[in-house]
């Protein structure tokens, strides 16, 4: 019993331990990049500047004075704030401006949501800030990683980057699971099974619809939805049950690839319906996404760090034959070899590397230990080229699962 | 021969500390799945989870006096108060209300304030406003979705 239990908690480690160096490196950048654009007009010190009556800071607190966030001061700590926030999206001395923007962030948003009444709004933005800052390492996607190279390669040897990353990445989607958990449960225990069954969605969408809250929203949908008083009861049920099949997500890949979209596309309908919108929190679904296609080759086909890249390309696709051709005459002093499928070659390549061509791959590239397929080769093949041909590497901002079906369908 | 504790146990001590970091705030959370307690950070996230079965709401409404026709005009809108939304000025209301006369002015004096702000920054194009006059409005819905009726009370104006 305890050994298939071992067992099966190996294999959901083993399924769920496929962070790559670069996921969280573009996940860093995401997360403080739109964090700064977010916060960017944002003025904390108004909230200084209202009467202290609504003050409500938590018991343990109250010695704190509301005097203490003057407007100037507040106003100072923005400043600060927004300048760790752009450090730490670019990746400059990642570690010291990651754990910054995490201390200053907390305290200016902790500030706000003193004042008057708590927003549950900022908090899951908060622990993806503490996951990059505390629970990750230097990744290779980042300013740091051109400036102190070395660093990273020493880093990049051990199994130690893979590990924090795996725990950062883990870390959001368990936090995401459990505010949706949290969710479900307070409904279930303030109103029971009724909360699906007894008209109190399409009550909601009434009340949000007359009281006019005019924040943005796709004009009279609530009160559409709220003359069909069945239907708002089964989108009810089925929210609540969205909801409490949250922390499948930590543990079957087929349930995040089913329940995070679910429950992204639940909370971009809140914003749309009843204009209760929820941004940040959104953002945090950048945790669920891959950005990178790499895996480790086995001992007997690497290239070495010295030896030359090896790169295979759809032979049948008018676009990879010029872009190979491109990369045979710019590329020629880096040595990249070029092989069409089709060519014996590039049969020998996969059998050793064990790997197989699947339809829809374009580009195969084997660098050192590494190989990276489809859009990931090709951008990896870009940062060979050097110069300014590096900057391709921001097409890793762009998720996988746009960015793959993006360069197949440039087929002939 | 023996081996020296000392570089071996730092990165032990780095990993045992990242380990207490990833399990200590989900432990936290996992307690908040059943404990019936909000705070910040750490919360049952109650939003809308009470049972609602009636057909009346009661809400707070914001209406500014133009200059110069003195007529009104309706403000429940987040762009003119940004960084506030409704929400907070709603729970704001309520707390000046049951506060002091003085609490409740500064506090309209501020909103007033931040409406002119934020038209100086090009955020709303609302009309320049003589005051600020706070409604409780009660809205009744009892006779269909379409055909609601609502009753408000006069309760604050600066």
């Amino acid at each position: 019993m305890s050994v298939g239990f071992a067992r099966l908690v190996a294999d959901l480690l083993k399924r769920n331990t496929t962070a790559r160096p670069v996921d969280l490196g573009v996940m860093r950048c995401w997360v403080f990049g739109l964090l700064f654009l977010h916060y960017v007009r944002h003025d904390f010190a108004a909230f200084a500047r209202l009467p202290a009556v609504l003050w409500r800071p938590p018991f343990w607190l109250r010695s704190v004075s509301m005097e203490f966030f003057e407007p100037s001061r507040v106003e100072a700590l923005q400043v600060a704030w927004l300048v760790l926030l752009a450090f730490a999206c670019i990746g400059l001395w990642v570690s010291i401006s990651g754990v910054g923007a995490l201390l200053v962030g907390v305290i200016l948003l902790w500030f706000e949501n003193t004042i008057a009444y708590a927003n549950s709004k900022d908090v899951l933005i908060v622990w993806a800030m503490y996951a990059l800052a505390v629970l990750s390492t230097p990744d290779q996607f980042s300013v740091d990683h051109l400036l102190f190279r070395r660093r990273f390669e020493h880093a990049s040897r051990g199994a130690m980057p893979a590990k924090s990353n795996f725990l950062a990445i883990t870390f959001v989607r368990a936090m995401l699971a459990l505010m949706f958990c949290s969710a479900a449960f307070s409904k279930l225990r303030a109103s029971g099974i009724h909360w699906g069954t007894n008209g109190t969605l399409a009550n909601l969408f009434v009340t949000k619809a007359l009281t006019w809250d005019r924040s943005p929203r796709v004009p009279g949908l609530a009160e559409a939805l709220a003359r069909h008083p069945m239907w708002c009861d089964v989108l009810a049920r089925g929210a609540l049950l969205l909801e409490l099949s949250a922390p499948l997500v930590l543990v079957s890949v087929w349930a995040r690839r089913l329940v995070a979209p679910a429950l992204f596309v639940m909370l971009a309908s809140f914003w749309l319906v009843l204009g209760i919108s929820f941004p940040m929190t959104l953002v945090c679904f950048v945790f669920f996404l891959r950005f990178s296609d790499e895996m480790e080759l086995p001992a007997s086909d690497r290239t070495g760090p010295t030896g030359p890249p090896r790169v295979l390309f759809d032979a049948d696709s008018r676009w990879c034959r010029a872009c190979a051709r491109f990369f045979a005459k710019k590329a020629a002093a880096k040595s990249l070899e070029l092989t069409p499928t089709g060519d014996p070659r590039a049969d020998a390549l996969l059998r050793d590397a064990h790997l197989s061509w699947t339809r829809g791959c374009t580009w195969l590239l084997l660098k050192g230990d590494t190989a990276y397929r489809g859009s990931a080769a090709f951008i990896e093949m870009l940062a060979i080229m050097g110069s300014l041909w590096r900057l391709g590497c921001l097409l890793y901002l762009i998720p996988r699962c746009l960015r793959d079906p993006l360069s197949s369908r440039r087929r002939t | 021969m023996t081996r020296l504790p000392g570089p071996r146990a730092a990165p032990s001590l780095f990993k045992t500390a990242r380990l207490l970091a990833f399990l200590l705030p989900i432990s936290i959370q996992s307690c908040y799945v059943f404990r019936d307690a909000d705070g910040w950070l750490f919360e049952n996230f109650s939003l809308f989870s009470a049972l609602s079965k009636s057909t009346t709401a009661t809400r707070y409404s914001i209406y500014g006096v133009r200059q110069g026709d003195g007529t009104e005009v309706r403000l429940d809108e987040s762009a003119y108060w940004a960084p506030l939304d409704l929400l907070r000025i709603r729970a704001a209301l309520d707390l000046v209300a049951r506060a002091s006369k003085d609490d409740e002015r500064r506090f309209l004096v501020a909103l007033k304030e931040r409406y002119r702000l934020n038209a100086e920054r090009g955020r709303h194009a609302g009309p320049p406003l003589d005051s600020i006059r706070i409604y409780r409005v009660t809205y009744d819905w009892a006779a269909g979705v379409d055909r609601p009726t609502s009753q408000r009370t006069l309760v604050m104006e600066r």
